[in-house]
């Protein structure tokens, strides 16, 4: 699709999408992304009355009765506490080690790296791309003469990017969007979440605001059989509660997710880091603004 | 490897691939790397369709809700033609299932 016809889609999606709350589409090009927020939250409470944002922080389980009972039935109960120990106690070895200069990552981040990354994804005004904390974590590396850590390297990442989150659990999520730059970036994520792709042709809006609450009725290629039937969660709250913890023990980052649910569209996905997962990772983190991070849980 | 996969699941069925179409046709129902339309419709008529799902309609009586075959494979072949914000995913034009899958499909539609 060619950039002009990409942004005439993308305002009538916008448009649909902030038609249902009255906004008139005049008014919606001089929208801040807090507004937008706001309006897709009006649009979730329509399909989900008497349910706000931090009920939907606990992603389908917090909506849909007897969702519930099927996350109960996963086996990890027995196991969550002990891998999520374990990896944030692989995660803080990491964080602690000091470099070849004797600093260490707390070196690199305000308060020592605690209650920070509630602030990531941020825009960067000197590189004018989104940094993640994950890439935060590798500037550090880099300007210490570490080398840096391959993002999509779940064992060396993994364990380190949950263990610095984990450092503000309980902080709530407060990413920025206080530039016309900025807020440029964060319509970049919203077009890639609103944008129709891949071989099934969905967007991720498709599902997770036009779908919400909707149950799958058979299994979603990829996902284990024990997780049906699943039942699609709406995308405010999404960030809130990443990393993840996945089946054996390893993590899942919110990037990760975005490959997989391209993957099911029948998609190429974007790599980790690459500029279009950094916006979209900036749009979506927004969107969860005001709700407490949680690291290393096991819902869907 | 689609093909396979389909093959596998009438095999796992207890049904040879060589049974009727309406056969063949509900595993491309089924198949996730194919229709998957379990995923998002109910099929009351036929206990094999296991889905609880409310997406999309619940598929009843087909054959005398489209009686013009041509309109039912349209609708297959892309929904988002007559309804743009559809999810239904546009199996004929993205050249998910192949026409002769399509037809399959559409025998199998015939009988619930």
């Amino acid at each position: 699709m060619g950039s002009s016809l990409r942004r005439s889609y993308f305002r009538f999606l916008t448009a649909v999408l902030l038609a249902t709350c009255g906004l008139p589409a005049s008014a919606q090009a001089l929208l801040t992304a807090e507004q937008e927020r706001q309006a897709l939250i009006q649009v979730l409470q329509k399909r989900f009355p008497g349910t706000g944002p931090a009920d939907w922080q606990l992603g389908v389980e917090g909506l849909v009765a007897g969702a519930g009972t099927v996350v109960q039935a996963i086996p990890f109960d027995s196991d969550n506490a002990t891998n999520s120990a374990d990896i944030l106690a692989i995660g803080k070895k990491r964080w602690e080690r000091k470099f070849k200069d004797g600093k260490s990552f707390a070196h690199c981040f305000p308060n020592g790296g605690k209650r920070i990354a509630a602030a990531y994804p941020q825009y960067d005004a000197k590189s004018k791309l989104v940094v993640t904390l994950e890439m935060a974590l590798n500037r550090c590396l880099q300007l210490h003469g570490e080398p840096e850590i391959e993002i999509g390297n779940l064992s060396a990442m993994g364990p380190l990017s949950a263990y610095a989150r984990n450092l503000s659990e309980g902080q709530r999520i407060a990413v920025r969007v206080a530039t016309p730059a900025a807020k440029a970036k964060f319509d970049a994520g919203k077009a890639l979440f609103s944008r129709r792709i891949g071989q099934s042709n969905y967007a991720c809006a498709s599902c997770h605001v036009w779908q919400a609450g909707g149950v799958l009725g058979a299994p979603v290629p990829g996902m284990p059989a024990e997780l049906k039937p699943a039942v699609i969660s709406p995308v405010v709250g999404q960030a809130a509660a990443w990393p993840r913890l996945q089946p054996g023990g390893t993590v899942r980052t919110l990037q990760m997710q975005f490959q997989q649910c391209m993957q099911r569209s029948g998609a190429e996905p974007f790599a980790l880091a690459s500029e279009e997962f950094n916006n979209l990772e900036y749009f979506h983190s927004y969107l969860s603004n005001g709700l407490p991070i949680r690291t290393l849980t096991t819902q869907r | 490897m689609r093909w396979a996969s389909a093959g596998a699941i009438v095999a796992a069925s207890g049904l040879a691939v060589s049974q009727p179409d309406s056969t063949l046709g509900r595993a491309l129902f089924l198949d996730p790397g194919k229709g998957n339309c379990a995923a998002c419709h109910q099929v009351p008529a036929d206990p094999a369709i296991k889905s609880t799902s409310r997406i999309g309609a619940p598929l009843v009586g087909i054959k005398s809700q489209y009686p013009d075959r041509a309109r039912l494979r349209a609708i297959i072949w892309d929904l988002s033609t007559t309804i743009p914000d559809t999810i239904m995913p546009p199996y004929g034009r993205h050249r998910i299932l192949t026409e002769a899958e399509i037809d399959a499909l559409l025998r199998y539609l015939d009988g619930i």
